[in-house]
């Protein structure tokens, strides 16, 4: 074999450049929802490589290959190399093939994996852990382009994009897990070293947040779904929620096409406990005006769902940085939440899968960008 | 019975800013992630359904597959058709693996219409949301210089078309393609699920204007006239409201019935922002330009045609991608650098929908321009994302920046 293809290169646990547990890939339109595109149990970043790595506890070696097949297919990886890690030696000596429609996926037994976790890979694991617990959720949408990059892309695109559009600017920001995709693409797409430097501070100002509203006003516009009616009444009562007063008076303006939109999110806000809700319908033109007169009784908080005409937009972003102290702008946005992880493959002590993105309410007086004024 | 189809044939520019002939439309249909070679593909539409092929060299075949099955990918046709290589039949061994995907099927083509990237990758993209605007961009492009004449400009600048064929394809043939696209588009639109389709189309640009009885029946006519038309001669009048009209008779009151729908927003938006330039008291030194996926080149060619026309030349343009919008935009930032445009400098960056990432952006622009005097921010992003960069542009930089929709 080795004379007909030339040498093989042994992969050793050294040449394992990163690892990261629950690699997930949504489609990157983040308007209504983010399918998932791919997902893995374990993602290796080897130099020119990435090795997408499943681990299964209960499936018989038969039923891996036809899941393999299906999920490969699923995911558009079928040109990529899978690892198949499963519970015993004997299984992995003897994978099916006689009606498998594909070829075999390799097996590996699962001991293997768990000693190589625990002794070669654990570092890398919690490195990378950490700066997804820290970071994901709040470049949630970036880094899921990295990742996008990372399993779909070719070496020219990924040098490309690093050099012109400059993304390890964002690590100059403070971003430091968009430091680690640049130097994971460019291990695996062999693109030389190039180590990034992080430099910069961000600081959270949420936990400092003292502002408290008295109403809370969201733009409603045409939605149609049921699923983002559900989502934005979740993101809304979670917010108001946490506000923790509740004596607010919520304003929800709609126009009166979306004012069924905005009747079907009431019905479920007031399903979860809100009582003082009030829907307004306006004309299309007045829409910033009518958010502005009700914001402009005393403090408010202003929440755009979904796609908001961006003139409308543009004219509360005016009126909200002429009155930082009365008025907040806040947006919905998708976001992971990494703080849960499921322990689903729990004797290996790696805290797998981030759940079920959730749309939540984010205030845009967030954070302040500090140091590295000069490049 | 025979299909009777219409032919795009892609038409390309030999080197990109990228790779080579043929590679721009990958690398478009890919969400930019690929730039492989396909040689010489065509795509047959059928001109009763809509119902698009891929025509494509055998050889190819996998890749073309691979590229329809990809989750990821643009590549939406209803069948890829092989051509063979040679002599001789199409590999009668693998005969029933072609006739399941249809790679044997046979459309009798009636009239072949050359065409750019942009309108091809429309007509092979899918009919969601994104690819109806990537139909409506196509059409855009093919009329972007008389929407600019009928702004009153008339730039030294490179067409886009033109770039980005290198002159081998003529506006009228990308007019015909443009047209093909977007009429095909809308009928296979109109197959799918009702309620479905209209709450993917909702926040689009569209609404559910397009899946009107009229515009439909102008789509269908469309398509079954073409063959006929030499070229559709299409004109741009300002008439109240803006208007696509066609210099053949046949054609007239069906590209009539699309204009709004199709030029609209175009026709408004550049007008407000031509007005808005206008009246400004400084010459702005850098604009920052919030590339949507609705966006195609006819905008970086009309923003650049109008601070042309007013002040002759700026010093920076920013051009903002997200991640869904930036193969266009990486695309409009290199023809702006290449065609040497009014802009002095073109600097392309990726932002996205994270209100968090949006401010880095702005904190990063506001960083290189704090000592300029006067900005243009043209704000289409995503709201998330509109709305951190407009928030962010104020507050540090107060009234020195400009904000227009």
């Amino acid at each position: 074999m080795s004379e007909q293809f030339g040498e093989f290169k042994i992969v050793k646990p050294e040449d394992v450049k990163f690892v990261e547990p629950s690699f997930i890939v949504y489609y990157p339109d983040m308007v209504y929802a983010n399918p998932k595109i791919l997902e893995t149990d374990l993602l290796l970043v080897l130099k020119g490589a990435c090795i997408f790595v499943e681990i299964e506890d209960s499936l018989s070696p038969k039923s891996i290959v036809t899941k393999w097949a299906g999920k490969q297919l699923d995911s558009g990886l079928l040109a990529q190399p899978i690892l198949y890690f499963v519970p015993s030696q004997e299984e992995a000596k003897d994978p099916p093939i006689a009606d498998s429609p594909c070829s075999p996926p390799i097996l590996l037994p699962k001991p293997m994996l768990k000693a190589l976790v625990k002794n070669e890979l654990k570092p890398l694991i919690e490195e990378i852990i950490k700066e997804l617990q820290d970071w994901r959720a709040k470049c949630f949408s970036l880094d899921n382009f990295m990742c996008i990059l990372l399993a779909y892309s070719s070496p020219v695109v990924c040098k490309w994009l690093v050099g012109e559009a400059e993304l390890g600017r964002y690590a100059e920001e403070g971003f430091g897990l968009l430091a680690k995709r640049i130097e994971m693409l460019n291990v695996a797409k062999g693109l030389g070293p190039g180590k990034v430097r992080i430099s910069g501070s961000i600081e959270d100002l949420i936990t400092k947040e003292e502002f408290k509203p008295a109403r809370v006003i969201v733009l409603i516009p045409l939605l149609r779904s049921h699923v983002l009616h559900q989502k934005i009444a979740e993101a809304i009562a979670d917010y108001v929620i946490n506000l923790a007063k509740e004596d607010i008076d919520l304003f929800l303006i709609c126009t009166a096409e979306s004012k069924g939109d905005a009747e079907a999110v009431r019905k479920l806000l007031r399903e979860k406990g809100l009582k003082k809700i009030e829907v307004y319908s306006s004309p299309r033109g007045r829409l910033a005006e009518e958010s502005m007169e009700v914001a402009g009784k005393g403090p408010s908080i202003i929440v755009l769902t979904g796609e908001i005409p961006k003139d409308v937009v543009l004219k509360l972003a005016e009126f909200t940085a002429s009155r930082l102290n009365e008025v907040k702008l806040a947006v919905t946005a998708w976001k992971p939440d990494l703080r849960i992880f499921p322990d689903r493959i729990r004797e290996l002590d790696i805290q797998l899968r981030e759940p079920n993105l959730t749309l939540r309410v984010v205030a845009l007086d967030f954070m302040r960008f500090e140091a590295n004024t000069q490049r | 019975m025979i299909l009777c189809g219409l032919k795009l044939i892609l038409k390309d520019k030999d080197v990109t800013f990228l790779y080579a002939k043929g590679s721009l439309w990958v690398f478009l249909m890919s969400h930019g992630t690929r730039i492989d070679r396909l040689k010489g593909p065509a795509a047959l539409i059928n001109i009763d359904t809509g119902e698009v092929g891929l025509e494509i060299e055998s050889r190819d075949d996998s890749l073309a597959e691979l590229f329809l099955l990809h989750p990821l990918y643009h590549l939406a046709v209803d069948f890829i058709v092989t051509r063979g290589l040679g002599s001789g039949v199409k590999s009668p061994f693998t005969i029933h693996k072609r006739v399941k995907r249809g790679h044997l099927k046979k459309m009798a083509v009636i009239d072949e219409i050359n065409s750019s990237c942009i309108s091809f990758h429309a007509a092979t993209s899918g009919v969601h949301r994104l690819g109806i605007s990537y139909r409506l961009s196509a059409l855009q492009l093919a009329v972007t210089e008389k929407i600019a004449s009928e702004l009153n400009l008339k730039p030294d600048l490179q067409s886009p078309l033109k770039y980005i064929t290198d002159g081998c394809i003529r506006e009228e043939d990308e007019e015909k393609a443009a047209l093909v696209a977007l009429a095909s588009g809308i009928l296979r639109a109109l197959k799918l699920d009702e309620e479905s389709l209209k709450a993917e189309m909702t926040t689009s640009i569209l609404l559910p204007q397009l899946a009107q009885l009229p515009i439909v029946e102008a789509c269908s006519a469309i398509l079954k006239i073409l063959d006929s038309i030499e070229y559709p001669r299409l004109s741009v009048k300002l008439d109240g409201s803006v208007k696509l009209t066609s210099e053949d008779w046949r054609l007239k009151d069906h590209v009539e019935r699309l204009s709004n729908a199709v030029l609209g927003r175009i026709f408004k938006r550049y007008e407000r922002v031509q007005r808005c330039l206008k009246g400004l008291n400084s010459h702005p030194s850098s604009f920052i330009i919030d590339y949507s996926e609705q966006m195609g080149l006819a905008d970086a060619y009309l923003v650049a045609s109008i601070v042309e026309s007013l002040w002759g030349s700026c010093r920076k343009a920013y051009i903002i991608a997200t991640p869904l919008s930036y193969p266009m935009a990486a695309l409009a930032a290199h023809y702006l650098k290449d065609t040497r445009g009014p802009f002095d400098n073109v600097v392309f960056r990726i932002s996205s929908e994270d209100p968090e990432v949006a401010a880095a952006m702005a904190h990063m622009i506001v960083k290189e321009e704090r000592e300029s005097e006067a900005l243009v921010y043209l704000a289409t992003g995503p709201t998330s994302h509109v709305a951190s960069m407009a928030l962010n542009l104020r507050k540090e930089l107060g009234d020195r920046v400009l904000m227009l929709p």
